[in-house]
């Protein structure tokens, strides 16, 4: 049946048909018309004859009017199954009404797309994006972490499963409350506070199983409690995949992916909306609020999800677009960047060997504001965006994009979307990491070289090439009043810490590169970030945390040991001048954690298992507590 | 063959009495008004009371110009009514009349047949076929361009293309 169907759905075959079955219908209707015609002249002929009871003039047959019917039907029913209106687009976007508007873009990009209309993607292709999807690690911001501070100065600590919050009485750290949050399965990823409110987000981990492919649902739990009587207030529910979660303002917003799987068994769209619910009331996106972006494979719903902190409402918008693209919160806006293909205008109605007329990088913002979660804008540029390509924080738009002939080209953009600057930056394989600070943006674009921009002034300053050949990612601290860049990597056991001067533009490799031993290297290179790299500018000196290795009960064990280095900014040296040991019981493995607030006066050391308190002037542990 | 000329508000009621239909190229004036005449014409000049003898007097007219055909039966030689005849058709070389259930062989050719009665009600639709109009049921027209005659006496007699257009004319009269 399926190859009788893909016989059909050709586009030769079709025209063929329509054309026949036209000229056929205008060749019957000629004689019928002629029949009628001549008939007609002949009952006059014979009345003029005074032979007026001789001739009856006959009806049209019911066989003549069913081959009628039939041939006129036929090109029209095959023209409203096979041939679709082209769709259209309003600034690169088409804004859907109805489920039946993702069935035909859906149609309408495969029948151009591929040389097969009914070419269904391959079962384990959909298992392994869906596999893919599933695995992807959340991104959250900066504002979103284990740790964090209420506005009397409390320390909120959570792991996996509960959340802890401590008090410093007179130096003595005591936990005030501890929460256990009905998780149903979860993990705890990350907390925030408001003036008003703890918020505690938790996901579900997905096991790897393909076997469980079909049954896991990934979702993102957010729990909100009164900050005075640590009661739940709300909890909130949010689907999909989530790829990023920020607080952005007064909204806590979270953009995920929900695949589409058209080609599985028993297909049924209504079972792949977007949704969230809101204590015990499931809200699902409507088609109405959705828009697909022009050119991009429609395999994917990209859904924004805004939570307004202050009153719970929550406002969603969905992009019907490639589920391989890039995506980033920042500047109170969504922006997703997807491949986009513009197409022959034949393509529309006939089968094209290659439809493609142009491959471009769509790239297209959402805002959000007192008015609400709102389509803004879309972009579209030539070639082929790389990997990590699209940068956003609240200060800059960047996007880095192959254009196909063996060059790279970075564009700025304005918070319009309004392409400001463009410098074209040499063959860059794809981005690994970046961190913006003032005006200065550095940026690691292959596993080799850094490049730094000036972004007051939009051009490349300069491209750096380190030594190293590191096997892991780079990542880079800049601490601008210091001058003082800071390139963290982790090689096999080693973790190493590369400084650099920077000035003028220039990054100048400085000799006081700091290299020490660890253990667990891979759970260290999987969750070690810059997070756990404490530069405190105001006293210069850094505290690198590390696991070592120690005795208790005469076996041995693992801690969490915290070297404290002394930058000499006069001499641009480091200076080890201390190392201390956090205690096992508050020493946490899995994952590796370490996190650390410092006051003029003392650093709290803060693991997921325990929390310990260090004045600046002593080099041993003051007060710890554990969470049990 | 025939024109009525009557005053305007008449004309539907006495056309309906006299089953007229006008003719482009006509020999007649059938008419109620004596200055209507055409002097090249021959006119009937009639008071409307008498519409019914007029009408049977115009059927005269038209059969009383019929013409006599003479044929060869199974019983001899005989003259019947050219309008009793569906058509005429060439067979093994001869020309034969066919009439409703009978055919009869006439000693004519087939061209002169059609001079004698092709001014009338007759129609050469083919090299081998004369047929009265009368006697046509139903025209069907073909794909390829020629016309299928079903004839009252359920025969087919085809029109070809080469006669297409003086039938079609003929029909247009």
């Amino acid at each position: 049946m399926i190859a009788l169907l893909e016989f059909l759905y050709n586009n030769f075959i079709i025209i063929s048909v329509v054309l026949f079955t036209l000229v056929t219908t205008l060749v019957l209707t000629r004689i019928f018309w002629k029949e009628f015609f001549f008939n007609k002249k002949l009952k006059f002929k014979q009345n003029v004859l005074r032979n007026f009871n001789s001739f009856r003039l006959k009806k049209p047959s019911l066989k003549s009017i069913a081959i009628i019917f039939v041939l006129i039907t036929v090109p029209v029913v095959f023209i409203f199954a096979f041939v679709r209106s082209p769709i259209a687009y309003d600034d690169h976007i088409h804004h859907l009404s109805s489920k039946s508007d993702v069935s035909n873009i859906h149609a309408s990009y495969h029948s151009k797309f591929y040389s097969m209309t009914l070419q269904s993607v391959e079962q384990e292709d959909a298992d392994a994006i869906l596999q893919e999807q599933y695995e992807t690690r959340t991104i959250f911001g900066d504002n979103i972490d284990f740790v964090t501070q209420t506005s009397d100065d409390n320390i909120i600590v959570a792991n996996q499963t509960e959340i802890n919050i401590v008090e410093n009485d007179d130096n003595t750290l005591r936990i005030l409350e501890t929460i256990v949050p009905n998780l149903e399965g979860t993990t705890i990823q990350g907390v925030f506070v408001t003036s008003d409110s703890l918020f505690v987000i938790a996901q579900p981990v997905f096991n790897g199983n393909i076997a469980d492919l079909e049954t896991y649902k990934p979702y993102t739990l957010v729990f909100q409690y009164n900050m005075d009587t640590y009661e739940q207030d709300q909890v909130y529910t949010f689907s999909g995949s989530a790829i990023q979660i920020d607080r952005q303002g007064d909204y806590l917003v979270i953009i995920s992916d929900h695949f589409i799987p058209f080609d599985s068994e028993n297909f049924d769209l209504d079972n792949h909306k977007p949704f969230y619910v809101k204590g015990s009331t499931v809200f699902e996106e409507d088609y109405s609020n959705m828009v697909y972006i022009e050119g991009t494979e429609p395999t994917n719903y990209f859904t924004t999800f805004m939570l307004d902190l202050s009153d719970g409402i929550v406002e969603t918008k969905t992009a019907l677009t490639h589920h391989d693209h890039q995506a980033m919160i920042g500047n109170n806006a969504v922006y997703i960047s997807a491949k986009s293909y513009s197409f022959k205008m034949a393509s529309d109605y006939m089968e094209l060997s290659n439809p493609v007329e142009q491959e471009r990088v769509s790239i297209t913002k959402f805002s959000f504001d007192h008015r609400g979660l709102n389509y803004f804008r879309t972009r579209m540029l030539s070639g082929q965006v790389l990997e990590n390509g699209l940068i956003v924080d609240d200060q800059l738009i960047m996007l880095f994009i192959d254009n196909l002939e063996g060059t790279s080209t970075v564009f700025r953009f304005n918070d319009r979307l309004d392409m400001f600057h463009r410098v074209e930056v040499g063959n860059i394989d794809s981005i690994k990491g970046y961190h913006h600070q003032d005006d200065i943006l550095l940026i690691k674009t292959t596993a080799y070289n850094i490049r730094l921009f000036d972004v007051s002034l939009p051009t490349e300053l300069h491209l750096y090439d380190p030594p190293y050949i590191l096997d892991y990612p780079q990542n880079i601290f800049y601490d601008n009043e210091s001058n003082l860049a800071l390139n963290l990597n982790i090689n096999e056991d080693k973790i190493h810490i590369v400084p650099y001067d920077y000035e003028d533009g220039l990054l100048r490799e400085l000799e006081s590169r700091i290299t020490r031993s660890t253990y667990r290297q891979i759970q260290i290179g999987r969750f070690y970030d810059v997070r756990n790299l404490q530069f405190i500018a105001s006293n210069n000196t850094l505290l690198l945390p590390l696991i070592g290795d120690d005795e208790y009960d005469g076996a041995s064990i693992f801690v969490t040991k915290v070297l404290t280095y002394q930058w000499d900014a006069q001499d641009r040296v480091f200076e080890h001048n201390n190392t201390l040991s956090l205690p096992y019981s508050i020493h946490e493995t899995n994952p590796f954690i370490y996190r650390m607030i410092s006051t003029e006066d003392l650093y709290y050391h803060i693991t997921p298992r325990g929390m310990a308190l260090q004045l600046t002037d002593e080099p041993e542990l003051h007060s710890y507590v554990i969470f049990d | 063959m025939f024109k009525l000329k009557v005053p305007k508000e008449d004309r539907a009621r006495i056309r309906n009495k006299l089953k007229i239909i006008d003719s482009k190229k006509y020999q007649y004036v059938i008419t109620t008004d004596k200055d209507a005449v055409e002097s090249d014409k021959i006119n009937i000049v009639f008071s409307e009371d008498q519409a019914e003898k007029v009408n049977r007097m115009l059927d005269s007219i038209v059969k009383g110009e019929d013409v006599f055909i003479s044929v060869e039966g199974e019983e001899g030689i005989k003259n019947i009514e050219s309008r009793r005849i569906h058509y005429f058709i060439i067979e093994n070389e001869e020309v034969v009349a066919i009439l409703m259930k009978e055919k009869f062989i006439v000693k004519m050719k087939l061209y002169e047949l059609e001079e004698m009665l092709g001014n009338k009600y007759f129609i050469r639709v083919s090299k081998y076929a004369l047929v009265n109009i009368n006697k046509i049921d139903y025209i069907k027209p073909a794909f390829n361009s020629k016309l299928l005659l079903l004839m009252k006496n359920g025969d087919r007699v085809e029109v070809n293309r080469r006669y297409y257009k003086a039938f079609k004319n003929t029909l247009n009269l």
